[in-house]
């Protein structure tokens, strides 16, 4: 099972400087509001085994 | 002929009456250019409206023509393209006025083919900014309006090709599909909307949403304008990395067959996410029309349908950032917020967690394969519900508030993910706004999945009907 999201303001704010996305605060706020309703929903691929899973290769789907 | 009626005939009827110069791409030009200019200011549909160029064109046309040197089916018919499909000498903007002034000096390869298959180009359309949503909503170069019910959306990111040709300004439109561009603009608009297998036609010369998503493909009022299109714009291109050299088939001689014994899914899964009960009523009895058409029905299971969104946005996210990341750095106060947001959210998506996705969408690919081991189609809705008005976030189902934009999605995005082809085609009406019915096939298998829509239509009157407007 995929842990409990857990997304803290520090490390969202050390990202979001290391990007360079600014330091307008009224903006980062609404960045981190709108990332706390994203990204838990993409966690969701933590539950898939993908042990004997190698990325997906569109150029291999069919080529003749 | 009445001016409007030429604006509502398909290009296949056009293309039969210009062949046989009972009507001159002249007259065809002039009637759309005429209802453009009178709808534009209501619906909103064109970012670079052309009648200059486009009357020029018709004349050229009309000359190639009576000389006996017609270039196809195509020849004369009105065309528009998504404004991020590159024509030589045009602004391309993408849906937003940073790039008002990029004016690229090549054409995209559709561009280039559909030009040689003669058709005209009207003009280049209106867009969801940066092709970064599902809605058709753009504050920059005004919101595309469904010609349905003008206060509601038209769906997107494509919006101003599904208004465009739901309402008879151009006879066929090109949309680009990244996580359901074509084909939520198709349903919400009442039209057909095609998105190819992935590698079948060529992104070259396309503004890049993500790169392992973007499907160019038509959006028209027919199954045949689909693959008369298809046939014109399918087909091996050097200059995409990701085009696939397989033989082309003539599309149209597709639709001539019949759906018996065509086996069909209906993943069970579909129906338990939210969904109007409408619009479900309303698709089940489309499905049942195929039955009753010839096709065998059957319930299937696809288990990792719920992880599509997932496994589709995280990559999108990583991807479209990557792509934006030099506009992102110096123009973030100018992209439209919503975007804004959505492009700088693709910064907190880890190596990590990209190449995750990328393994389970190859689980994803692989299931999606083994299903179609099974059935020759998967048939289901298009979209949720039908349009809504435009600026709403949250749309309410039955007792249930859902955020609007995921719930636009949820039918489409898995065919993004595995590349597989898929059609939107019009089933019917909720409260006068169409609804559209998914069907989609095998890898390289157009063939399929145009001809059991074709046949739906032809035995429905759903593509008859036309906008208020």
């Amino acid at each position: 099972m995929a842990q409990p999201f857990s997304f803290s303001k520090e490390l969202f704010l050390r990202i979001a400087e290391e990007s360079g996305l600014g330091t307008d605060s009224s903006h980062l706020d609404s960045l981190y509001a709108y990332l706390q309703g994203v990204l838990p929903g993409l966690r969701t691929i933590e539950n898939l085994d993908l042990a004997d899973a190698e990325p997906f290769m569109p150029l291999l789907m069919k080529k003749e | 002929m009445d001016a409007n009626e030429l604006c509502y005939l398909s290009a296949g009827q056009l293309g039969r009456l210009i062949q046989k110069k009972e009507v001159s791409p002249v007259e065809v030009i002039e009637a759309h250019i005429k209802r453009a200019e009178s709808l534009e200011p209501r619906l909103n549909s064109f970012i670079a409206f052309l009648p200059e160029k486009a009357r020029e064109e018709a004349r050229r046309a009309e000359k190639e023509i009576l000389a006996g040197r017609s270039k196809g089916p195509l020849h004369g018919i009105p065309l528009g393209l998504k404004d991020l499909y590159y024509v030589r000498g045009i602004p391309n903007t993408a849906g937003t006025k940073i790039f008002k002034d990029f004016i690229p000096d090549f054409d995209s390869t559709v561009a280039a083919r559909l030009r040689e298959a003669g058709t005209i180009l009207l003009g280049k359309l209106n867009m969801h900014p940066l092709a970064y949503g599902p809605t058709g909503e753009n504050p920059e170069y005004g919101h595309m309006h469904n010609p349905w019910n003008t206060e509601c959306i038209t769906g997107g990111s494509s919006g101003g090709s599904g208004s465009a040709a739901a309402s008879g300004q151009c006879t066929l439109t090109m949309g680009s599909d990244t996580g359901g561009s074509i084909r939520i603009p198709s349903a919400l608009c009442g039209l057909a909307g095609l998105k190819p297998t992935y590698g079948r036609v060529s992104r070259y010369g396309l503004t890049t949403l993500a790169w392992s998503q973007d499907h160019p493909g038509p959006l028209a009022r027919t199954v045949e304008d689909c693959a008369l299109v298809l046939n014109a714009i399918a087909g091996y291109d050097p200059n995409d990395p990701v085009s696939v050299p397989l033989p082309v088939p003539d599309y149209t001689k597709a639709l001539l067959g019949t759906i018996k014994g065509l086996r069909i899914g209906v993943p069970k899964e579909y129906f338990e996410v939210p969904i109007d009960g409408n619009v479900k009523e309303i698709v089940w009895k489309g499905i049942r029309k195929l039955e009753e058409l010839g096709a065998t029905v059957t319930e299937v299971s696809w288990s990792m349908y719920p992880h599509a969104a997932a496994i589709a946005n995280t990559i999108q996210m990583a991807e479209a950032t990557a792509y934006h990341k030099k506009l992102i750095k110096e123009r973030a106060s100018e992209i439209w917020h919503p975007v804004r947001l959505r492009l700088e959210a693709g910064f907190f998506i880890s190596a990590v967690d990209y190449v995750q996705a990328e393994r389970a969408r190859a689980l994803f690919f692989e299931q999606s394969l083994e299903l179609m081991k099974k059935v020759d189609l998967l048939a289901g809705p298009t979209v949720p519900v039908t349009a809504f008005k435009i600026g709403t976030n949250e749309v309410k189902i039955g007792n249930r508030t859902t955020k609007a934009i995921p719930l636009l999605t949820q039918y489409t995005r898995p065919f993004n993910i595995n590349g597989f082809p898929a059609i939107s085609i019009p089933c019917g009406f909720s409260n006068d706004l169409p609804v559209g019915l998914q069907l989609a096939g095998r890898p390289f298998e157009e063939e399929t999945v145009l001809r059991a829509a074709h046949v739906y239509e032809q035995a429905t009157e759903w593509h008859f009907k036309r906008p208020p407007i």
